[in-house]
């Protein structure tokens, strides 16, 4: 059952959501959204405004907050473009954005190409798309769903665990799995969990 | 704060990933310099305050970081620029100054971008013609972001240098073996990021022989791109001969077993010493499983004194430390360790989910649970006095743990030929004799046990049999220089002088830095009259191993031959001066000294 009826701009997707019935859970998101719906503009990297969520058409739509000197981002980059080039011939979309308002066009295009990023990358200097999914960290990974709705944010597997705490390799793969639950189209929802790295900076709440 | 704590790593070039010079860069990172120095992830140190007394520590005050935490609720405010104390002047390049050798990867090694951590040994030859002093060291990583750590060993053996050839690439994946490489006696090499260099005492350097290979062993974290890297070590050396030399005490279980799930694994072991020591470094090791960690040593009269704790042991942040106020431990002291280890899932740097058994051994899969002392005796008594009775210690567990390791990999030829060499080390050659046979029964033609069964065989007196595993040996490896070295003893003792001197020639062109493999040579040379070649090779024998008392005896006795009376005294002299209670170059000496006065 595809899920409609969820405002996109869902300021406080509370963490108890995934216990309750998927019916209730929809009805409760419905309503702590309180209506309001502020457009989400980002910049690309040659400052023209980007409203991705708009032009979204996608059947997933997946944000990766990201840094240019993150060493915890950094070094899921092979994870992050093994994703992508594994779901966006399932349709899936893929976004860089750079949270960090210091970081500078320059700077995220040097970065794409010392990562062998071929990405679409978005600045989001005055954390739009931040505030919106509530991310706090790079990597951290946001899923939309073809109708705006925000149905993963976290981390993007458990690896990291805290700051020098690296597991050998991954026993949950939180991303990949919410991919698959959004491209299969079936019914959830939506899930959030804790990521590990460094804060995004300047952040306002 | 942050210059004094933070900015020595946190800047350009340096291993910290990303630079912390200016307010901004710190403003951008307050709640993560918040987080990470109240976890105290950083600065990284790993010792509690109150067990042992380090210099170099790298640790932020609770103070302080009460502090930081006041500064970033209060919204990270800057403050009067007027009051930012200048940036501080770091040294450019090599922090020790120009050093005297600098020894270098050959050629990079291309880390991969993404994946597990990658450990991987290089080997390096070390370029010195003669015995060096070495006083210091500095390690330049060369890309300082992706190593971990380093460790340095050396290595006599030329086994490094195979297993890197062997494999494709730069340096080597595969573990050495412990009778393979060594430290240098009585000290360590190594670097972890935020360790600053020091020129140790001059009289208490250690000495670097020609022909030493490096094998350094890197801990490289792939960053999330391709990156290159190329290191460094600058060597220190000094002329003056080590009048002191520390030695290093080993406590720990090589016979480590954990069931999988366990989440509360004890190791401990303890040591009575035998004269008085200075302790001035100390060196815990034990990898992922590895938990809590305390060293200490109870005095003669009772009293406990903390030598180290760490509370959470972080394999990735090994490091060793060096006392500020070296320690006394009066004869009769006993050092005791003991470590706690978790192989449960509840431990999320477990290399294995799910847990399985984990065991002794050098890769980090296995475990290891070693508390190393660098302790300083008073004086050379003293030293042959702790390395003779702690040596037996150390053998005893070396051999508990390869038994143990043979009851887990029955079949590994490997240990059953190290476990038969530590019986022969022991002198216990029947006991030896079987692990050698069946390393042979597992594998035929391993050339290092036929070696080792020719060793035994002579000492059993056994010269035939001697003769013909060294034969057998040196036709599965014909550049084995030991087993041309003694094949050519054995030959010449039964009068094959041709032969010998074949096998003689064959060991110093396999291992031209071995300064007894000269002075073998030049024997044989004497003794068939060829004087001049002889004395070739017992002065390069000499070039190579200055303090080596009997070449300094056969070239005296070769340029008496010569009729170079002087010269012979001279040697001779020299000899008496390194070893007074050589009776052979006493009676020599006596002798050319008659025959020079009753020259015209």
């Amino acid at each position: 059952m595809p899920i409609s009826g969820l405002c996109k701009a869902c300021k406080e997707p509370t963490l108890a959501l995934h216990i309750v019935l998927p019916v209730l859970a929809i009805l409760l998101m419905s309503l702590s959204c309180g209506g309001s719906d502020p457009e989400v503009v980002l910049l690309d990297l040659d400052g023209r405004s980007v409203a991705p969520l708009e032009e979204m058409d996608a059947p997933a739509s997946v944000f990766i907050f990201s840094s240019v000197d993150c060493p915890v981002s950094n070094r899921y980059a092979p994870e992050v473009k093994r994703l992508k080039a594994e779901f966006a011939d399932q349709g899936a979309r893929f976004w860089l954005v750079y949270p960090n308002p210091a970081e500078t066009p320059d700077a995220i295009r040097q970065h794409l190409k010392d990562f062998g990023y071929d990405f679409d990358a978005l600045r989001d200097p005055e954390h739009r798309l931040v505030d919106l999914t509530r991310a706090s960290v790079t990597p951290e990974a946001a899923v939309f769903t073809s109708d705006n709705l925000l149905a993963y944010r976290g981390r993007i597997d458990d690896r990291q665990v805290d700051f020098g705490k690296v597991r050998p390799r991954p026993t949950k793969h939180d991303l990949e799995e919410a991919l698959q639950l959004v491209l299969a189209g079936e019914s959830f929802t939506p899930r959030f969990t804790t990521a590990v790295g460094c804060y995004i900076s300047d952040m306002k709440r | 704060m942050i210059y004094r704590n933070c900015a020595g790593c946190h800047r350009p070039g340096e291993s910290g990933p990303f630079p912390l010079l200016t307010y901004d860069d710190v403003r951008r990172r307050a709640e993560l310099v918040q987080t990470v120095t109240q976890s105290r992830y950083m600065p990284p140190w790993l010792p509690e305050p109150g067990y042992g007394d380090f210099e170099g520590v790298r640790r932020v005050s609770g103070e302080e970081i009460a502090m930081i935490e006041e500064w970033v609720a209060g919204g990270a405010p800057e403050g009067d620029p007027a009051d930012l104390p200048p940036l501080p002047e770091w040294t450019q390049g090599w922090q020790l100054g120009e050093p005297d050798l600098v020894i270098r990867m050959p050629e990079p090694f291309e880390l991969p971008s993404g994946g597990e951590d990658v450990f991987r040994n290089f080997a390096i030859p070390i370029p010195v013609s003669e015995p060096k002093y070495v006083q210091g060291f500095e390690f330049r990583p060369g890309n300082a972001k992706i190593v971990h750590h380093a460790r340095m060993l050396l290595d006599r053996s030329g086994r490094s240098r195979q297993r890197d050839a062997e494999e494709p690439g730069p340096g080597f994946a595969s573990s050495m073996f412990m009778d393979e490489i060594f430290d240098p006696s009585g000290h360590w090499i190594g670097w972890t990021p935020g360790k600053q260099p020091v020129l140790r005492p001059d009289d208490m350097a250690w000495e670097l022989s020609p022909g030493t290979d490096l094998v350094l062993e890197m801990h490289m974290l792939p960053t999330g791109k391709p990156e290159r890297i190329q290191s460094s070590l600058g060597l220190y050396f000094t002329a003056a001969k080590p009048s002191r030399t520390p030695f290093i005490l080993r406590l720990g279980s090589k016979t480590i077993d954990i069931a999988p799930g366990e989440e509360h694994y004890v190791i401990e072991d303890r040591y009575v010493l035998p004269v008085d020591v200075e302790v001035l470094n100390i060196y815990p090791h034990a990898h992922y499983l590895g938990q809590q960690m305390d060293g200490w040593a109870v005095l003669p009269d009772g009293t406990k004194h903390p030598l180290l704790r760490i509370e959470r042991w972080d394999f990735d942040w090994q490091d060793e430390y060096r006392y500020a106020k070296p320690p006394v431990l009066p004869r009769g002291t006993v050092i005791e360790m003991r470590f706690t280890y978790d192989n449960s899932t509840g431990n999320a740097e477990n290399p294995r989910n799910p847990p399985v058994r984990v065991t002794y051994g050098w890769k980090t899969a296995e475990e290891m649970g070693d508390l190393w002392f660098q302790v300083l005796p008073r004086d050379s008594n003293d030293w042959a006095l702790l390395s003779r009775d702690f040596g037996r210690k150390e053998r005893l567990a070396q051999i508990a743990g390869y038994e143990k390791q043979l009851e887990i990999h029955p079949e590994d030829y490997e240990k059953h030929n190290a476990l038969g060499n530590l019986y022969l080390e022991a002198n216990d050659t029947g006991k030896a004799v079987p692990f050698f046979r069946r390393a042979l029964a597992i594998k035929p033609n391993y050339p290092y046990a036929h070696y080792n069964l020719g060793v035994a065989s002579e000492s059993l007196g056994k010269a035939d049999e001697a003769i013909g595993h060294y034969r057998t040996a040196l036709r599965h490896l014909p550049d084995h220089a030991p087993s041309h070295n003694n094949l050519a003893i054995a030959l010449f003792a039964r009068g094959d002088v041709p032969a010998a001197m074949r096998h003689f020639k064959e060991a110093v062109a396999a291992d031209k830095n071995n300064p007894e493999a000269h002075n073998n040579l030049g024997i044989v040379l004497g003794s068939q009259g060829d004087l001049d070649a002889a004395a070739r090779e017992f002065r390069q024998a000499l070039r190579l191993a200055p303090e080596y008392a009997e070449a300094h005896n056969n070239l005296a006795n070769t340029l008496g031959a010569m009729g170079k009376l002087d010269e012979a005294i001279r040697h001779y002299k020299k000899a008496l001066e390194i070893s007074p209670d050589y009776a052979d170059a006493r009676r020599n000496l006596a002798l050319a000294e008659r025959a020079r006065q009753s020259e015209p």
